[in-house]
């Protein structure tokens, strides 16, 4: 169920322009190297990716 | 309304809202003005808060609490200055231009920036799209009226449209957004204290002949007391016993303290409600009444259109429609009211208010209503008002000076605070409060403060604080959110449990129109410590 | 008319108890329930353009009585709101007798009676800063960099009043408790309803639901195009799984017991 709905909710958030920010990886406990590895490599992702352009939306509130 | 609120989806060019959280409060209005913007029209939007609709602007303005004459001077000043105003208009319908502008011609752009907070380009913005995007619609609610300068405030929105020519044009025009749904209509049917239906003048000889021979019995010709007024006459014990229908005064009303101790003066007290309101807990007697779909009526709406609303199930329990009550209780007294039905009363009125509701039947308001004046049973109504020429002759011109509100922030009570309503609920929320799904939104009050201000007093969000006015004091959990300026705090009038008018002064109100300032007053506001 | 006659022998049979179609009240087209002891009602049955759920109107009645039969004027896009209702356990099929009116055009019929088959005109501002309601999601997505993509439909999605509409008009929207009104989930209590996240809860609570009826844009106050966003929806869906919700009774991809799906999480493009 959940690599179902994750990768729906990816292709929703890429037609909203926030594609990229969402990931799923199987990792057993065993495989601590790997936990490391993925959110290292995704931590890193994120931070080249710059802040979440969402806060800026929210907080904009007068357009034009 | 002069106009009507499909023409500000067809026909307006340009829509300013002024003191109007058009969104929150007029939602279908909003739908209207979002559906106006997306196909071009221009937005202007001037609120002391950051609401929802200043999003969508195409410029949206701050001023602050209680200066909407010095903007909206400001603005006619930039309008005359540039020579955008309409001067055949002006010459052919209106008058007194020449008093109105020497007092115009004081306000500029700089003078009102200190007055409002607004910078002088963006008073000159305004100005520039509002006087340049013929027709121009301007819609104003509450946050326009509730001052002491409500008919100053007022005739400075009249002023500004007749200035550029906007009055009697289609997508143009001054329209109020009413506060409930059936304000102009109660308005309409002489819920006022001079006036017989259609304002006709009590003091009137001929109307007051008119409804005496009517009614068959002789009238009073003396104007009765606006709520103000009654209150200071109950604890003057002038009045002893009061018969309330349908309203909540001891949540609605000003200075909530001084209302309870007038109150516990009266003798009796009788309230008609289809909920049993704080007010209708306090009272001697209850007629409970039957609620929208248990009975037949109309509703007049904010573009003074007249509707039918249906009946769809029978009254529950032993309640009543309202007129059926009325009647009873009339009756009782010794003048026998035996109207068979809400449409017989409805041709009475009719009958009686013959220049605005003379052609109007049941059969003829259909499902869309008739907007008025509807004189004839030819007349198709009214879209627009004063199309050839105003009500009265000539447009007036009326010199408005910018007065400061009753209150203004000081040392002691260094906040100004402002009261409206949210989105969920409604005015003292004795109909929106029942229902689940609004309950889900809004469970209880809170007070909007600035993030700034909020860090300076050391609350975070949905902390209690204590507000102090000259009034009285009400704890209530704080909202951190930029929706309100530094130096403002806003708080909803919906919950009973933080009464909203524990701090508001019965003491400040318009002159003319008695109407309480609820949108400023001073307050300090502390942290409690838990 | 012959929809008259067969509406009324299925309540003089007493196939039916009840019939779910629209008649006029002063030139407005309203929904009515049509039963066998004022039968003459239905002289006054009304087909045009208008569209009401009345298969939330089956749903209400069948919870207060499930064994009710009732009838249902139905379009195409009924039909699949049946299918997805009876998938979803929401209505008994051999409870319910549907009379169909052509709507949207085919190979076979051409001629259709729905208000959506003119397109809903956008205007030009909407046009340069939200979202065109006739845009199809693949031309929107090939057309808009993310950042447009994005700021499109944040504008869209601040004009959101939070009246619910677009749930409560919803054919296929029945749960008993919505995530939208869980405060922990979406903040409440402040306009507009908390961006984006309001809308893409429900967006993905359509996800194997959304029939595609657009009652949902008709609703909107804030002329959000609704239609658009869950037609994204139904294409990810159908791309994804192969799913097209309505289309028959098949379960869901998103129901706990349904069709096995073989996916393995996409990678992580760097």
């Amino acid at each position: 169920m959940t690599v179902k709905r994750i990768a729906f909710v990816q292709e929703l958030l890429k037609f909203m322009g926030l594609e990229g920010r969402l990931h799923l990886e199987w990792i057993s406990s065993a495989e601590a190297q790997k936990y490391v590895d993925v959110v290292t490599k995704f931590t890193e992702k994120i931070r080249n990716m710059g802040p979440n352009p969402l806060r800026a939306i929210n907080e904009m509130k007068k357009a034009g | 309304m002069t106009n009507s609120i499909a023409e500000f989806e067809h026909d307006s060019k340009a829509i300013f809202v002024i003191g109007s959280n058009t969104t929150a409060c007029h939602p279908l209005i909003a739908s209207r003005i979002i559906q106006a913007k997306e196909n071009g029209a221009k937005l202007i939007v001037a609120d002391p808060r950051n609401i929802q609709l200043a999003r969508l602007a195409d410029l949206s303005v701050n001023h602050r609490l209680g200066s909407d004459v010095a903007l909206l001077n400001g603005m006619m000043h930039v309008i005359i200055q540039n020579q955008w105003h309409h001067p055949d208009y002006i010459a052919d319908r209106c008058e007194d231009f020449d008093a109105f502008k020497a007092v115009i011609d004081m306000y500029t752009p700089d003078r009102v920036s200190d007055i409002t907070g607004v910078a002088p380009k963006d008073i000159i913005r305004m100005a520039e799209l509002y006087s340049q995007n013929a027709p121009a619609a301007l819609l104003y609610a509450m946050g326009i009226t509730q001052h002491t300068t409500g008919v100053d405030n007022v005739k400075s929105c009249c002023n500004l449209a007749m200035l550029c020519g906007n009055v009697g044009v289609k997508g143009g025009g001054i329209n109020p957004l009413r506060g409930q749904n059936n304000v102009q209509g109660a308005c309409d049917m002489g819920g006022l204290p001079n006036v017989f239906t259609g304002y006709q003048p009590v003091s009137d000889p001929g109307a007051n002949k008119k409804f005496s021979d009517a009614w068959g019995v002789e009238l009073s010709s003396t104007p009765g007391l606006t709520i103000t007024d009654m209150i200071e006459a109950i604890d003057q014990k002038k009045i002893k016993a009061m018969y309330i229908i349908g309203e909540n005064p001891k949540l609605s009303d000003p200075d909530w303290n001084h209302l309870n101790h007038a109150l516990k003066k009266l003798e009796f007290l009788l309230v008609q409600d289809i909920f049993l309101s704080e007010t209708a807990q306090s009272a001697d007697v209850i007629f409970a009444s039957a609620a929208l779909g248990e009975r037949d009526g109309t509703f007049t709406n904010t573009e003074r259109r007249c509707m039918r609303a249906r009946k769809a199930q029978d009254p529950v329990g032993n309640t009543l429609p309202d007129w059926q009550i009325i009647s009873r209780l009339s009756s009782a007294m010794g003048y026998a009211m035996d109207y068979d039905s809400a449409e017989t009363i409805f041709d009475e009125i009719t009958g009686l208010t013959e220049k605005s509701y003379g052609g109007m039947t049941y059969e003829r308001l259909g499902i869309n209503g008739l907007q008025w004046p509807c004189p004839n049973p030819d007349h198709p109504g009214t879209p627009y008002l004063h199309k050839e020429t105003f009500a009265r002759g000539k447009g007036k011109f009326h010199a408005i000076e910018y007065k400061d509100p009753a209150e203004l922030a000081c040392g002691e009570y260094p906040f100004l605070l402002t009261t409206g309503r949210m989105f969920a609920h409604f005015h003292t929320g004795t109909m929106t409060r029942v229902s689940r799904h609004l309950d889900v939104e809004q469970k209880t009050g809170y007070v909007e403060i600035h993030p700034d201000d909020a860090m300076t007093i050391k609350i975070k969000s949905n902390d209690p604080v204590l507000l102090t006015s000259r009034r009285g004091q009400m704890e209530v959990s704080a909202r951190i959110t930029t929706d309100v300026m530094p130096g403002n705090l806003f708080l909803p009038i919906h919950f009973g449990e933080n009464p909203t008018n524990i701090l508001t002064s019965s003491n400040a109100f318009d002159p003319l129109a008695k109407i309480p300032e609820f949108k400023v007053g001073a307050v300090r506001i502390e942290r409690l410590i838990q | 008319m012959d929809m008259v006659k067969a509406a009324k022998e299925l309540l003089l049979q007493d196939k039916v108890d009840i019939f779910l179609g629209y008649r006029k009240l002063d030139g407005h087209q309203i929904p009515h329930g049509f039963t066998k002891a004022h039968v003459d009602d239905l002289d006054q049955l009304e087909i045009s353009l208008n569209r009401y759920p009345l298969e939330k109107i089956a749903c209400d009645l069948a919870q207060k009585d499930p064994a009710l039969k009732i009838g249902i004027l139905a379009r195409d896009c009924s039909q699949r709101a049946l299918n997805l209702l009876y998938t979803w356990d929401q209505l008994n099929p051999e409870n319910i007798e549907t009379l169909t009116v052509n709507c949207c055009p085919s190979p076979l019929s051409t001629h259709g009676d729905c208000s959506y088959l003119t397109p809903k005109p956008t205007g030009d501002y909407k046009k340069a800063h939200g979202v065109d309601y006739n845009d199809s999601p693949k031309d929107f997505l090939a057309n808009h960099d993310s950042g447009e993509r994005l700021s499109r439909w944040m504008y869209e999605f601040q004009k959101c009043i939070k009246c619910y509409g677009c749930r409560n008009v919803c054919p296929v929207c029945f749960c008993k408790e919505c995530s939208l009104e869980h405060p922990n989930l979406v903040e409440p209590g402040v306009l507009p309803a908390e961006v984006p996240i309001f809308h893409l809860i429900r967006a993905t609570h359509m996800a194997g639901r959304c029939i595609d009826c657009g009652l949902c844009e008709d609703a909107c106050p804030a002329h959000i195009p609704l239609r658009m966003l869950y037609r994204e929806v139904n294409d990810a869906v159908s791309d994804i799984f192969g799913y097209v919700p309505g289309d028959h009774i098949e379960k869901s991809p998103f129901s706990i017991i349904g069709k096995t799906v073989e996916l393995t999480p996409a990678p992580m493009d760097v």
